[in-house]
């Protein structure tokens, strides 16, 4: 028998009401003595609940964008239980939160929890240390740094940390310092493959999804590469409130997975041919007369006219000498002549029918003349090519379906894309992006409750203004993709990357598990190798850890106050202290004052010499200005509960765009307006590009591209394709130490496979499996189900090494090559390279020696 | 075996979770306003169910249930955790929560040699533990597996005691209490507060306008292996037709 903390306590419900101290109620019943039959109410009286010292609101912010308020349970200076607030004002987001967020006790107090300083004192990767003191460690990593700094310059220490859109204070802690400090910080949403691409390319802006409650005012939901039932749990529920309103829910999927459960239409596809399906059902929009050509007309780019003769739009300036070179050109079918066309407003000019296709001659400035045709004309005759037939031959649903999709997909009004990673996660994921976004805007579902084309993976979301806490005195910290950390540059790299010039000498780590959640890991090693000190900032000892020299303990967000918001919803809230750190842990913002003021006395003590709440404060006020997202909210407010943003409600986006045509793109918090408009010359939606690369490569318009890797692994060799989708079962590694999940799901690796590909093999449901390709191998054990498509295998990231047969785990094999057309613009996470996880091709063996089921 | 009894201890200044919870979560949690003979009952939802097992998590933290020992699981009807079955020419996958099913007729009430098991005024079937004997032909008797044993030293994540109800003694059965010491104070389930797909519904089965009632009736909640004769409290929605495109 276990000690039981003194902390159990059977109370009275009685006692309660009285307020008096607990006793024992069912003692009484136990002296009535054994063996005496007990019925109706000579029952002991129950006990109410066991006392807790107190219950605090904070919110589950992982990298899974719930952003889910959850309530401590706090006895003893532990959390004893944790459970969703269900405190939203609008009560169709109640409860939000999933069995991982309500299990994370079980992690705060956990095995694996760091609780002390740590010094390595073996090899690198031996996970050898010995404990130390903060002053010892902070010292050490100052002097260190200085070392660095001067010897390589300051921006050779590299800072990467996950998604600021999850806590907004801790992780702005690390922007704050690398601004102070000179250091470079690394990209997250691009380099999680998680930045859609198509997105910016085709809307100029970062991403821009509906908040989650638009989903159940859909009455056709498109889910392509999404698997909300397993990764998107707290919200699930708004697609059965649309479908029980009489919503029809179709699901694109390789695998047969729990969204493809619940769909009324699942259709199995080829990975990585998503947007040949979609060009396929354009195609045939427009053929049935299905699309909405004055939509195309006022708010894409489709009427501009292209010149022929150089691939660029025709610009006023071309026509007159004094033209505005940033207005373009359409040909007035009315009059048949060609009017100008500004980027003031969409629409079109009064009076005027644009044509949508034909060719045209225009005469210009010099007296010349060229040919034009509207950018739609190049995007139909590329749509041309994609006959049912053909997109059936490469996505594997038939044609009839495709058909059949296309047509119910534009009639029920509205109708929603939601994608997910399983789409955008390819070296072409943009193209599946434009593809899909070119269905939405044919069917004006753009800027329209219950409609839309939204991605959604990341909690990317700036959602309010970061930027006087973020860059302090107007210095800000210069952002280098992590791709190219983790490769070195490319040659295409944008020049305004601020690369350092002498190369990376240190990386600092927080808020991330960089050495297993990243792709391509055997390149990132040799990264590693040139590192003259690795800092790890965690609170659970992940294989990350393992690699550091100095390891610093982290609070859990149940430990330290922080501000978040997500895509998925528009509410703000805080994360507040439950309990004091466990052991000598400290929050993150703690750790950059001691380091800065270490190296920059003066330094931190203008600029880092500040708290938690009122670093919130100066968010706060900030985004208040001009009727901004924070008006209205307070600090007192949000330690409530949470606060909606002053935004529209539904929160979509596009709605200023489609309503009032202001001019594309809105705003990507925190890019400046300019740098993000310079996406979209013409101020529309676009599907034609004209920057050069995209001509080079033949993606001016949306089309279809093998998938990368097949130009690398040759599919005979590695006839498999190797998808790595999000876990149920955790948030990328976190949870993956999880004692009570690991319960329910064996704890042990699957890789998934179809009976026939494992026939082939000679592999049976549990055998040890080795994956290989030419970057890697990992050994896992095998699970045959037809849940799995013919010809690719499915093994959920996240996974930590220790898991595994041999302690390598999927990473081993993605890659990370760069998409030159990520390179054509530079604006950290919004276009930047992008990675694709999905785009990984493998075979699979039994290994010798390897354990039979 | 060894009788051990509940720990207890006196803390004044703890209080009741549910008197710290904010109005506004107090509030979601609250059951609806019963009728004068409260009967408790629950309907799951079949269609919303996801599988994710958010009841059963909550529920091994609220009951502070060991390590091995489930108070409530979800089943996968398919070929296993989260794997369709093609056996009808096509995959078809969905989940059944179990937990105890609240029998009206309850078989492991009548084998129960001390009477450790029996049914309060309001329907819930309860354990007495001190009474419990260890013998389990309760968990013999009853037809849904959902009764666990506590065979040793209980082992907990790291150590860590969770929740909101006192441990039980080794060597005594427990199961799913529909967290009556949450409808003491007023509040349903924790399984249900915490069911993020909005499956899980609780009330009062002899109000005949109560949401339970109302979902039974008009979506034909089914009870689990009807032909027992248990008469299960416990009711399943069952999933929508699919439409084709």
């Amino acid at each position: 028998m276990p000690a039981a903390p003194d902390a159990i306590v059977t109370i009275n419900r009685r006692r309660f009401l009285k307020g008096a101290a607990a006793a024992g109620a069912s003692t009484a019943a136990v002296a009535g003595g054994a063996g005496l039959i007990l019925l109706g109410r000579d029952h002991p009286e129950v006990a109410a609940s066991t006392g807790v010292d107190r219950v605090v609101r904070t919110t589950c912010s992982p990298n899974c964008t719930g952003g889910c308020g959850q309530l401590a349970f706090v006895r003893d200076g532990k959390v004893v239980k944790v459970q969703q607030a269900a405190d939203y004002p609008d009560a169709v987001y109640n409860p939000r939160g999933c069995m991982k967020g309500i299990s994370y006790h079980t992690l705060i107090h956990g095995a694996d929890r760091i609780t002390t300083p740590l010094v390595r004192t073996g090899e690198r990767g031996s996970g050898a240390f010995r404990e130390a003191s903060w002053d010892e460690v902070l010292d050490r990593m100052a002097n260190e740094m200085r070392r660095i700094g001067e010897r390589w310059g300051w921006d050779s220490i590299h800072v990467f940390g996950q998604v600021p859109g999850s806590g907004y204070i801790q992780k702005g802690a690390n922007y704050r310092a690398s601004a102070l400090l000179g250091m470079t910080h690394g990209t997250s949403f691009d380099f999680n493959g998680d930045l859609p691409m198509g997105m910016p390319i085709t809307f100029g802006v970062q991403n821009a999804e509906h908040e989650a409650k638009d989903w159940a005012n859909s009455r056709f939901l498109l889910l392509v590469g999404a698997n909300p039932v397993e990764t998107r749990i707290p919200d699930v529920h708004f697609l059965f409130d649309a479908v029980e309103r009489g919503a029809q829910l179709v699901v694109v999927d390789p695998n047969f997975s729990g969204t493809a459960a619940k769909a009324d239409t699942w259709l199995r596809i080829r990975p990585g041919t998503d947007a040949a399906l979609g060009l396929a059902m354009a195609r045939e929009i427009l053929a049935a007369d299905l699309a909405d050509m004055d939509f195309l007309r006022n708010f894409t780019d489709a009427p501009l006219l292209v010149r022929l003769d150089t691939g660029l739009r025709l610009r006023e300036a071309d026509l007159r000498h004094d033209g505005d070179p940033d207005s373009f050109a359409i040909w007035d079918a009315s009059v048949g002549r060609i009017a100008r066309v500004g980027t003031d407003r969409l629409g079109m000019p009064g009076g005027t029918q644009a044509a949508l296709a034909g060719t045209f001659e225009a005469r210009l400035a010099d007296g010349s003349t060229v040919e034009v045709t509207p950018g739609f004309e190049l995007v139909r005759r590329e749509l041309d090519s994609w006959t049912l037939d053909r997109a059936a031959g490469v996505t594997g649903i038939g044609a009839e379906m495709i058909a059949r999709l296309a047509r119910a997909y534009a009639t029920a009004k509205p109708a929603a894309i939601l994608m997910g990673g399983g789409s955008n996660h390819w070296f072409h994921g943009d193209l599946t992006g434009r593809a899909m976004g070119l269905l939405a805007a044919m069917t004006a579902n753009i800027g329209v409750s219950g409609g839309g084309f939204s991605v959604y993976v990341g909690q990317y979301k700036v959602r309010v203004n970061v930027g006087p806490w973020f860059n302090p005195g107007g210095t800000k910290a210069r952002i280098v993709p992590s791709i190219y950390f983790l490769r070195g540059r490319s040659e295409t790299m944008h020049p305004d990357v601020p690369y350092p010039a002498n190369g990376f000498h240190a990386l600092v780590v927080t808020f991330a598990n960089m050495f297993v959640q990243s792709p391509d890991l055997n390149r990132l090693h040799q990264t590693l190798s040139q590192l003259d000190l690795v800092v790890v900032v965690d609170h659970q000892m992940t294989e990350t850890v393992r690699w550091a020299d100095i390891v610093l303990p982290a609070t859990t967000w149940y430990e330290k106050t922080d501000l978040t918001a997500t895509p998925l919803h528009p509410f703000l809230q805080l994360q507040q202290a439950a309990i004091p750190p466990v052991g000598a842990a400290r929050s993150e913002l703690w750790i950059w004052r001691e380091v800065v003021r270490r190296i920059d006395p003066a330094k931190a003590a203008e600029f880092m010499e500040v708290t938690e709440e009122e670093a919130i404060e100066t968010i706060l006020a900030a985004g208040a200005k001009d009727n901004g997202p924070t008006a209205g909210i307070t600090l007192d407010r949000l330690r409530e509960g949470p606060v909606r943003l002053n935004v529209p409600d539904p929160d979509i986006p596009f709605g200023p765009q489609v309503r009032d045509r202001v001019p594309f793109p809105p705003v990507s918090m925190p890019a400046a307006p300019e740098a993000t408009a310079a996406f979209l010359p013409t101020r529309r939606i676009e599907f034609y590009k004209e920057e050069e690369r995209f001509r080079e490569l033949g993606e001016a318009v949306p089309t279809f591209k093998d998938p990368h890797d097949d130009g690398v692994h040759d599919p005979v060799t590695y006839p498999l394709v190797f998808l790595t989708p999000h876990s149920k079962w955790r948030i990328h590694s976190t949870y993956g130490n999880s004692p009570w999940l690991a319960e329910i799901h064996g704890g042990r690796p699957l890789v998934l496979m179809h009976p026939d590909d494992a026939r082939d093999r000679g592999i049976a449901d549990g055998d040890e499996v080795e994956v290989y390709n030419t970057r890697g191998a990992f050994r896992c054990w095998a699970q045959v189900s037809e849940a799995a498509g013919r010809g690719s295998v499915t093994l959920p990231e996240g996974w930590w090494p220790r898991d595994f047969v041999a302690g390598k785990g999927v990473n081993e094999l993605t890659a990370s090559e760069v998409n030159p057309i990520h390179e054509v613009h530079f604006v950290p996470n919004m276009w930047s390279p992008s990675t694709g996880w999905k785009d990984c091709r493998c075979e699979v063996r039994r290994p010798e020696g390897g354990n039979r089921a | 075996m060894r009788y051990v009894a509940p720990k207890e201890a006196t803390v004044p200044d703890r209080r009741s979770p549910i008197d710290l919870l904010p109005a506004a979560s107090r509030e979601w949690g609250r059951i609806e306003p019963p009728s004068d003979q409260p009967r408790w009952g629950m309907v799951v939802d079949t269609e919303r169910c996801i599988g994710c097992w958010s009841c059963a998590v909550i529920c091994k933290s609220e009951n502070n249930v060991p390590l091995g020992a489930w108070w409530n699981r979800i089943l996968t009807e398919g070929e296993g955790l989260d794997l369709p079955t093609t056996e009808h020419g096509s995959e078809e996958m969905s989940w059944t929560p179990l937990a105890c099913q609240m029998c009206e007729n309850p078989p492991c009430v009548k084998v129960c040699p001390v009477q450790a098991t029996y049914v309060r005024d309001d329907g819930v079937v309860m354990m007495d533990n001190e009474r419990c004997i260890g013998c389990r032909y309760c968990m013999i008797a009853c037809p849904y597996g959902v009764r666990t044993f506590n065979w040793g030293t209980p082992q907990r994540p790291n150590g860590l005691e969770t929740g909101m109800v006192a441990e039980r003694p080794i060597g005594t059965v427990e199961k799913c209490t529909f967290c009556v010491h949450r409808l003491e104070e007023g509040q349903v389930p924790s399984c249900v507060v915490s069911c993020p797909a909005g499956a899980r519904i609780f009330g009062d089965l002899n109000d005949p306008d109560s949401r339970v009632s109302r979902l039974i009736r008009d979506r034909e909640g089914r009870m689990l292996l009807e032909d027992r004769g248990t008469r299960p409290k416990v009711r399943y929605l069952p999933a929508r037709r699919r439409r084709g495109l």
